[in-house]
């Protein structure tokens, strides 16, 4: 029987459960992935409904289950005209578990992101925690709060929630902590949440960005152009940063960030110079406008990509923004020594599968 | 590639010349550079190299350079741009030493072309051939004599070298020239800079006899430091005057948009010219009227000046710019003016300017212009000259011409001012290479360029003595940035640049970093109260501002309360900047604000900047620049330059600050800046100066990595 860990809780699951497969795989285990229950996301050419985390697992995991297996029930629209099938889903969900699980040793399920979804039609978390057996452990996320022991509350109520179900939340999992709380977190908040009988799994420092997109995928968002250098596209965007001022301001600014996508308009020739000169991942050029040709001779000259889009700069950053936290095959990928390090160092993932 | 003055010797005097694509065909340029060689009295052996002809001008043509029979020294290559490559590997095999490469299509053009170029110099480095342009006008000697250009021959000899990274833009000086009677030296255009560029031309002919002054135009720096490095070295022995194309931002921009190189232009170019010792003019006309003035006279000794004119408008107004060209006007001795009183009449104004009034003669102006010329506190004079009845032009031209050569030594500018009356007289004066101008305010322009040269030579060899510092940690510098570096950031936070400094001797309130309020305690503690505790964060600049600083914390409740107050303001204020942590702080004393900054520049390098500090900094903006590494002499300078200056000697009773230890510190940062150049900008704000003997503490250091 394969050991079922079920991740509930708020943002980060996708990224950690990706951690822990890769571990898991590394180490030889035979590991699957299921998400039982997704939101439809995005629309395929096909008409298909599909949810592009698990896309992106699946293919940055190179997995042979199908998306209909890893991905049994995609939530459109409504939910509560699903009650009248609900055995029907129950069904479905377990038939995919079970050929998910066959043969592996070890099944990281997703939940859907909302801890009270289904409750209504009688899916609930904690009942589908039931169905396929598994140990539930809950991801919280340090950063959103202003008053970190909060933290606590939430677990105690997320557990009577269990409780009603009969069902139990068997961990934690504590999510980018910011390195002031980081003393509290240990010495306090876990130490009291054990005293509830839940275990802590980790206590995960906060990390800047743990996927970044790739030049290739900001392309596909922002539909761009490619003028330049068509193959440097694996850079990773880490930053996004602005170009819209004097060019003498510009140099100090530009310097600062890592791996950033610069943005300006394509008329801004002295600008996009500078920008170039403190070699960027990419450099986007909004507005439609055409650069001159000296900035493509340096442009090739420095080997940054050079994108061409047709949306003024506020619209293209928001887009950028958006792309920054996608998750997509290359983008878990261009990260996943860190990613790794994380589970190695900060997640007792030997205690999580015992 | 260090190229001795012997080898150029062979692109400017060379032996024999090939002219590659030459053509039979009046209306092509291969025939009109075949033509330009060889009517412009170039004594060598010329071939032309086209496989389609027989005869061109009476020249046998050959159907490749290979087929030469004797050794081909230079190349002239006129051929499209797609045949220049195969036409470079032949002259390759000919053991051909330079070609000048006329032919357009290369990085210029974009696309294929940068593709091109960089095949072009891949043989050009396999066979050792030293290309001129690509595309580029081409090149003149007027000595040779050689024009292998497609500009029209002036053989006007002169002691002027002109470089110029636009060819259009010299044939036309070219023309004009002719009109105006301006000899050159050699012309270069330099085209795409390719191989060959401003650096080695400068090298070249700060060597070359035949040049008195070189002349530049230029839209960018290939090698900022080289360039300095070779300029401050010709400056020692002629002028070098340059004007940049792309100086203002909007230049800027139109210049990049043709040569996709970064024009260098603002602070840095400033303090880079200045480093090198170069003239820079702002407009073609000081280009020249500088030119003519440094081909023709010496340069003066001093910046005292007399003025002799028979019209006491354009005296008073020559006397006025003088002054604000920040020349002298001459005192002259008591001998001069009694001398003067008796020879001249009575209404005659003998103090500086000598107004000879309006119906003076030549031998008038003789006597003044003697009596001036000998006076031992008057270093280079003007004469005006109005044209009335009585004036005779020509004669006071001959006599100007007369007592320059008597008195060699002193440079004399004349500004005759009229059209038809006076002009047989300007051929006089050209003639003898006395520099004339229509309007007096160019003749002070040139006189003020004169002294300026003088001044700049004399500034680089004062600036040549450095000051060694030994008691230097690099590695330790060097372990701070690769930690920073290992996490992924380029901006160094305020306890790990003040770390890095502190490796350079130079002295930082004690600061350390701490993550949680206890640690923040327990720090306090260690370095004694009062402290201070500030945000770590490298995303925030203006730390006050999102309420991450607070001062004067006594005790360790008020340094618990503040970790937390500033962590809830920068969580409130700044969302989303990432925060390492609080550093905590000792309170020094206060002492008199000053800034001291690092600039790396992508064309010159590091430029240091000293300025005023203090909440009022970004108001005055008084500060200075100089390029690094800084020489003892810069240091000092930088600080005595500024307004601030005045505060730090001791202003109203003010006790004199501990100047010598901002010019230690000046020093120290220059040095670490230049060990460690990937340091890509850094500044200490404020620097806190104390009273003299007593030192200064660097309060807030920022560091930003390459």
């Amino acid at each position: 029987m394969a050991k079922t860990i079920f991740i509930i809780g708020e943002r980060g699951k996708t990224v950690l459960i990706y951690g822990l497969l890769k571990k898991f795989l590394s180490l030889g285990m035979k590991a699957g992935y299921f998400k039982p229950i997704s939101k439809a996301r995005y629309r395929l050419p096909s008409m298909k409904y599909v949810d592009p985390d698990v896309i992106a697992v699946k293919q940055a995991l190179n997995l042979e289950d199908s998306f209909e297996d890893i991905n049994p029930i995609i939530i459109t629209r409504n939910i509560l005209d699903l009650k009248s099938d609900i055995n029907a889903l129950r069904k479905r969900i377990e038939e995919a578990y079970n050929k998910i699980a066959q043969g592996r040793d070890v099944v990281l399920v997703e939940s859907y992101p909302n801890l009270e979804a289904m409750t209504s039609i009688g899916l609930a978390l904690p009942q589908l925690a039931k169905i396929l057996n598994a140990k539930t452990v809950f991801l919280l996320n340090a950063k959103d709060r202003d008053v970190v022991d909060e933290m606590v509350d939430k677990v105690i109520l997320h557990s009577c929630y269990f409780e009603h179900y009969g069902a139990k939340i068997d961990g934690v999992i504590i999510n980018n902590v910011p390195v002031y709380y980081f003393e509290r977190v240990e010495d306090v908040v876990a130490p009291e949440i054990e005293k509830l009988g839940i275990k802590v799994y980790g206590i995960i420092r906060e990390r800047v960005r743990l996927t970044a997109p790739t030049v290739s995928d900001i392309i596909e968002v922002l539909d761009a152009d490619v003028l330049e250098n068509k193959d440097k596209l694996n850079n990773i965007v880490e930053d996004i940063v602005i170009g819209a001022m004097a060019p003498s301001t510009a140099l100090r600014w530009f310097r600062r960030a890592v791996n950033a996508a610069i943005v300006t308009g394509g008329d801004r020739t002295d600008l996009i110079v500078m920008a170039l000169e403190t070699r960027p991942s990419v450099v986007v050029l909004t507005g439609g406008l055409y650069p001159d040709i000296g900035v493509l001779i340096k442009a090739r000259e420095v080997g940054t990509p050079l994108l061409l889009v047709p949306y003024d700069t506020y619209t293209t950053v928001e887009k950028l923004r958006e792309a920054q936290f996608m998750i997509t095959p290359s983008s878990l990928k261009a990260k996943e020594s860190d990613i790794l390090e994380v589970i190695e160092k900060e997640i007792k993932w030997k205690e999580l599968i015992q | 590639m260090q190229t001795a003055k012997s080898d150029m010797d062979r692109l400017f005097k060379p032996r024999s010349v090939a002219v590659i694509g030459a053509s039979r065909d009046p209306k092509k340029l291969g025939f009109g550079i075949l033509k330009n060689i060889v009517d412009c009295g170039y004594k060598g052996s010329v071939y032309p190299v086209n496989p389609q002809a027989d005869q061109i001008l009476g020249l046998k043509v050959y159907k490749s350079v290979l087929e030469i029979p004797d050794e081909v020294d230079l190349a002239v290559i006129v051929v499209p741009a797609p045949a220049v490559l195969d036409v470079m590997e032949e002259c390759g095999k000919k053991s051909v030493k330079y070609a000048v490469i006329i032919s357009a299509g290369f990085k210029e053009a974009g696309g294929e072309g940068i593709e091109r170029e960089r095949r072009l110099i891949e043989i050009a480095k396999k066979y050792g051939i030293r290309v001129v342009g690509p595309n580029c006008l081409g090149i003149l000697d007027m000595y040779t004599p050689l024009n292998a250009s497609f500009a029209y021959w002036s053989n006007y000899k002169g002691g002027i070298a002109f470089i110029s990274q636009s060819g259009a833009l010299l044939s036309g000086i070219l023309d004009w020239a002719g009109k105006v009677g301006i000899g050159f030296s050699k012309i270069v255009s330099l085209g795409n800079k390719a191989d060959l560029n401003e650096v080695d031309f400068i090298e070249y002919l700060g060597e070359d006899p035949e040049t008195k002054v070189i002349l530049l135009y230029l839209e960018s720096i290939a090698d900022g430091r080289k360039f300095v490095d070779v300029v401050s070295r010709a400056t020692r022995k002629k002028p070098v005057v340059l004007i940049m194309g792309g100086i203002t931002e909007r230049g800027a921009r139109a210049a990049l948009s043709h040569t996709g190189a970064m024009a260098a232009g603002g602070v840095a170019l400033k303090a880079a010219l200045r480093k090198a010792g170069a003239l820079l003019v702002e407009t073609p006309t000081e280009l020249y009227d500088l030119a003519i003035a440094f081909d023709y006279q010496p340069i003066p000794l001093g910046s005292r000046v007399a003025v002799v004119t028979n019209a006491g408008g354009p005296g008073v107004i020559t006397t006025d710019l003088l002054t604000a060209r920040g020349l002298a006007v001459a005192e002259f001795a008591k001998e001069t003016i009694s001398y003067l009183k008796s020879k001249l009449p009575p209404m005659a104004a003998v103090y500086n300017p000598v107004d000879v009034i309006g119906d003076a003669r030549a031998d008038r102006y003789a006597v003044a212009l003697e009596a001036v010329l000998r006076d031992p506190n008057v270093d280079g004079v003007i004469v005006i000259l109005t044209p009335q009845i009585v004036t005779e032009p020509e004669e006071t031209a001959k006599v100007i011409v007369e007592l320059h050569r008597k008195y060699p030594t002193k440079p004399v500018l004349a500004s005759f001012i009229g059209g038809e009356k006076v002009s047989k007289a300007i051929e006089i004066l050209k003639e003898s290479k006395i520099p004339v101008y229509e309007f007096p305010d160019r003749a002070v322009m040139a006189l003020a360029g004169l002294c300026r040269y003088r001044e700049l030579r004399e500034y680089v060899l004062k600036i040549v003595e450095h000051v060694e510092l030994f008691d230097v940690d690099r590695s330790r510098a060097l372990e701070v940035i690769e930690e920073a570096k290992k996490q992924n950031r380029r901006v160094l936070l305020e306890h790990e640049a003040k770390e890095v400094v502190k490796s350079y001797g130079i002295p930082v309130a004690p600061t350390k970093l701490a993550t949680s309020e206890s640690e923040a305690v327990e720090i306090a503690r260690k370095l004694g109260y009062p402290v201070v505790l500030k945000i770590a964060s490298p995303d925030i600049t203006h730390k006050s501002d999102v309420g991450g600083v607070l001062v004067n914390l006594k005790s360790d409740e008020e340094v618990a309360e503040a970790f937390r107050t500033i962590i809830l303001n920068v969580r409130r204020y700044a969302p989303t900047a990432s925060i390492h942590g609080v550093v905590v702080q000792r309170m020094v004393p206060m002492g008199r604000e000053v800034i001291i900054g690092v600039t790396k520049d992508p064309t010159f390098g590091h430029i240091m900047m000293f300025g005023l500090g203090g909440i009022y900094t970004e108001l005055f903006k008084d500060v200075s620049f100089r390029l690094a590494p800084l020489s003892l002499y810069e240091a000092r300078e930088m600080i005595t330059e500024t307004k601030a200056y005045a505060l730090l000697k001791g202003f109203r009773g003010a006790p004199p600050a501990d100047i010598n230890s901002v010019i230690n510190i000046l020093l120290r940062t220059s040095k670490l800046v230049t060990d460690i150049s990937q340091i890509a900008e850094m500044d200490i704000n404020p620097l806190f100066v104390y009273e003299e003997g007593m030192g200064s503490i660097a309060v807030d250091v920022k560091i930003v990595v390459e």
